[in-house]
């Protein structure tokens, strides 16, 4: 429930900073990136994405070792 | 209505439960996007922002170069000393002293000007390639004379008005909008001698004028608030870029993001006590496309200025005479935080 969450946050802000960086290299006196409220944003943008890549670190290594151990250890075969 | 519902329905019922499930997360994240670019807009644009508490700068009559003294010499008088040696050489732009201002207006052919014993303001409105803008060739008997004017005396981005209501506010003879200093967040302000902003912004040139008259324009890395200031530092913009090379030739390339075609509000310095506004229209097909900043370099060159400061363009740039806009801003103009005067003293 959460790593979807953070998931899901992650596409948002990217697509928020994307539309902004757009919007600043057409009128970049408005300043859309460079200000308080962005940078906070990719702050919590990198934030997610360390612990979305660590989820996805550990989720690949469980799945690793839970086929190793199938492998080791393969189900009976009931006849 | 109930034809749009079957489509959906029929869509809905030839899709697998996954792609209706990914189709449901794609849409919540683009709503979700959409929500959060509103919140960010009322923040950026909307929502008060923490002012600091204005600063008056040290008065300083006239500058080092001027008296030839190693210091500058502090007055507790706000009143600044005119350049006697300026006013000389201007000497017969004004009327004689006492004289009552005189405006002349001939919208049709776009001429406009103002002449007392203090200023002498010119305005013609140019029509070529495909370009319309509006130079003011002005002359002040005093530095008192051209000044600005911030909304409600403070930087916010509520503090917004139409040009033309600062300058009526002001009896302005003649007024540009300047460098919209609330709509960003960073950027050095001060105006009229007291420093609204502190926080520089490294990304923009720094354009200073001081109590003697003077322009100086800074790359943001070298300006020195404190040196300035004991310079008699009067007034900073913060937009840029600089539109001429040193020696006030025109420049070919202008490293800018908004270097395009656009509507344009400059100002000009030839001298102490000679400067011009310039406003140029864009953005209206078969009356004005707007400037380049290269051409708005080339105009400032023409002109014969030294120094040119590009402002803040687009649907802010306007000209005002006598508290009536003159110029045809893109899409009817927007409401912005100030505006660069020049008006009578006292009035």
């Amino acid at each position: 429930m959460i790593r979807n969450g953070f998931g899901h946050a992650a596409i948002i802000l990217s697509g928020m900073i994307l539309v902004l960086l757009i919007i600043d290299s057409i009128n970049p006196a408005m300043t859309f990136i460079n200000n308080n409220i962005t940078k906070n944003l990719l702050w919590i943008l990198c934030v997610i994405s360390i612990f979305n890549a660590v989820a996805y670190v550990i989720k690949l290594k469980t799945k690793k070792n839970n086929n190793m151990q199938r492998r080791d250890n393969p189900p009976r075969q009931y006849k | 209505m109930e034809s749009v519902r079957r489509f959906f329905k029929k869509i809905s019922s030839s899709m697998s439960f996954k792609t209706k499930q990914i189709l449901k997360n794609v849409v919540f994240d683009i709503l979700m996007i959409g929500i959060g670019l509103v919140i960010f807009a009322y923040f950026h644009h909307v929502a008060p922002r923490k002012a600091e508490k204005p600063v008056e700068l040290p008065k300083v009559t006239q500058s080092v170069e001027n008296n030839n003294t190693s210091s500058p010499i502090e007055s507790s008088d706000p009143t600044l000393t005119p350049d006697n040696e300026q006013n000389d050489k201007y000497a017969d732009k004004f009327l004689s002293e006492g004289s009552e201002g005189k405006y002349t207006k001939d919208p049709e052919n776009g001429r406009y000007s103002y002449i007392s014993s203090n200023l002498n303001v010119d305005v013609k409105r140019v029509q070529e390639n495909g370009v319309t803008y509006f130079v003011a060739d002005i002359y002040v008997k005093s530095i008192d004379n051209i000044k600005t004017y911030l909304v409600d005396g403070a930087i916010g981005q509520n503090n917004k008005a139409r040009v033309s209501e600062m300058a009526q506010a002001v009896n302005a003879v003649v007024a540009i909008s300047g460098d919209y200093c609330g709509a960003r967040s960073d950027g050095i302000v001060v105006r009229n001698g007291v420093m609204y902003r502190s926080k520089i912004s490294y990304d923009r040139e720094i354009l200073a004028m001081y109590a003697d008259g003077t322009m100086e324009i800074f790359d943001p890395h070298d300006f020195d608030l404190e040196a300035e200031s004991k310079k008699g530092l009067l007034q900073t913009w913060d937009f840029g870029p600089g539109l001429l090379g040193e020696n006030g030739e025109a420049l070919t390339e202008i490293k800018s993001k908004i270097g395009r075609e656009n509507p344009r509000s400059a100002i000009g310095y030839f001298d102490k006590n000679h400067y011009c506004f310039v406003t140029v229209d864009g953005r209206q097909d078969g009356y004005s496309k707007g400037m380049k900043l290269t051409e708005l370099s080339e105009l400032f060159a023409s002109l014969g200025c030294k120094k040119a400061y590009n402002l803040d363009g687009g649907e802010t740039a306007m000209m005002a005479f006598d508290g009536e806009i003159i110029s045809k801003p893109a899409d009817g103009g927007r409401r912005s935080s100030d505006i660069i005067y020049v008006g009578e003293v006292g009035k």
